[in-house]
């Protein structure tokens, strides 16, 4: 065991205060580069989320229009408006999102967060970018299997990261690096 | 040896007078005699007193200058010099007496090395040993003031020390996570294992060691952030 004069030079200190609050398991890559699976793993509960939210808007609007024309005939949304609603929404989903925590509800799951390469949260403009870029050209999430720093193309143009970060608290301490010798 | 006591050897010339040059008579002639006898008298005392001190004098003071040494030398030999001081004197009262007349502190101050003495003394003494024994220990802590040692304690970094070896974050986590929370970790764990075991089969597939996954902000990642993809 590390006695307290050990601790207090720093030997034997092998977490920070902000691992500490991690799962132990989850200490040992906290702020590393995320992996391909668990990034699209993230993607697809993002994806599915935008379509859960889809869907709920076309039955609001389905409903409001059953409401006010009662004889209308509901009809569902065709592919080309899908896949608009469905672009626009993914953008101004994903900017938020890595804007202000640097994660969508996917990345909070998988306990993956976007960050800028100092290891900060992106910018708006940096976030709308790459919110941008990740919808209108997805299979450059595929780069991130042959990477050698697990970067996709939107991370290698925009200079961009997703780390694994489980932690929940302020996310400013949360993206702080680890610590690499 | 005369010369050296200073005692000239004195010379007497008796000179007669003419008894019918000085005075006519017989009378004239008596007194002239008795005076003449008279000086031979007094230089013959003279001469015999000079004659003892030629004589006498230096013989005596060579004799003393012989003889005192030997016979006090004789006669400290037959005593017991030490016998008879223990016997004889009061020790006590010259020690006391000598004691009172000298400022033995100024004396031990002045002649005396003492941090050699207390440095010998030190090392024949077990120091800790003898305050274990003989210092009530307990007494000098109860009367330690406690606040002065406590604020140089840190203890805050204490309290991080404590709560880090505990891991008290983890027992909180076991103790309130819910069933969600575990499910969350689970699911990121596995998902962290297949990143792991993915990346490993295509880095063995493109024939590469390894991946650099430094977290961001490290200056060596970012300097090869721009040559390798």
């Amino acid at each position: 065991m590390t006695t307290f004069g050990e601790w207090r030079r720093g030997e034997g200190r092998d977490a920070s205060a902000t691992e500490l609050a991690l799962p132990e398991a989850a200490r040992l890559f906290q702020g590393e580069r995320a992996g391909f699976p668990t990034r699209l793993t993230a993607c697809m509960i993002d994806l599915a989320l935008i379509a859960a939210v889809m869907f709920v808007i076309w039955l609001g609007i389905s409903i409001v229009q059953l409401i006010f024309s009662p004889g209308v005939d509901v009809q569902p949304p065709t592919i080309g408006q899908l896949v608009v609603w469905g672009y626009l929404l993914a953008i101004v989903y994903w900017t938020g999102a890595w804007a202000t925590t640097g994660r969508s509800l996917g990345a909070w799951a998988m306990g993956v967060r976007v960050v800028n390469r100092k290891g900060e949260k992106l910018s708006w403009p940096m976030s709308f970018l790459r919110a941008i870029f990740c919808v209108t050209f997805p299979i450059g999430l595929v780069w991130a299997l042959f990477s050698k720093r697990n970067r996709s193309l939107q991370d290698i143009a925009l200079r961009t990261i997703v780390i694994y970060d489980w932690y929940v608290g302020h996310p400013e301490e949360a993206v702080r690096p680890r610590e690499t010798a | 040896m005369s010369d050296s006591f200073g005692g000239v050897p004195r010379e007497v010339i008796v000179i007669p007078q003419a008894a019918d040059q000085a005075s006519p008579g017989l009378l004239g002639a008596l007194r002239g005699a008795a005076e003449a006898a008279a000086q031979v008298a007094m230089a013959m005392g003279e001469v015999a007193q000079s004659a003892v001190v030629a004589i006498a004098g230096p013989p005596t003071n060579a004799v003393l200058d012989r003889v005192v040494p030997a016979v006090t030398d004789a006669i400290l030999q037959r005593l017991n010099i030490t016998g008879i001081v223990i016997e004889r004197v009061d020790l006590r009262v010259i020690v006391v007496t000598v004691l009172d007349r000298l400022d033995l502190t100024d004396v031990v101050i002045g002649r005396v090395d003492l941090a050699r003495v207390v440095d010998a003394a030190l090392d024949e003494v077990d120091l800790t040993q003898i305050v274990l024994e003989r210092v009530d220990l307990q007494r000098i802590v109860a009367n330690v003031e406690l606040d002065p040692i406590l604020d140089r304690v840190p203890i805050v970094e204490l309290a991080d020390y404590v709560i880090e070896q505990v891991d008290l974050p983890q027992i909180i986590r076991q103790s309130t996570g819910g069933v969600a929370a575990d499910a969350i970790d689970a699911a990121r764990m596995a998902s962290y294992r297949t990143d792991v075991g993915v990346a490993r089969f295509v880095d063995r597939l493109v024939f590469r060691r390894r991946r650099a996954l430094d977290a961001p902000g490290d200056p060596e990642s970012l300097a090869d952030e721009e040559s390798t993809p």
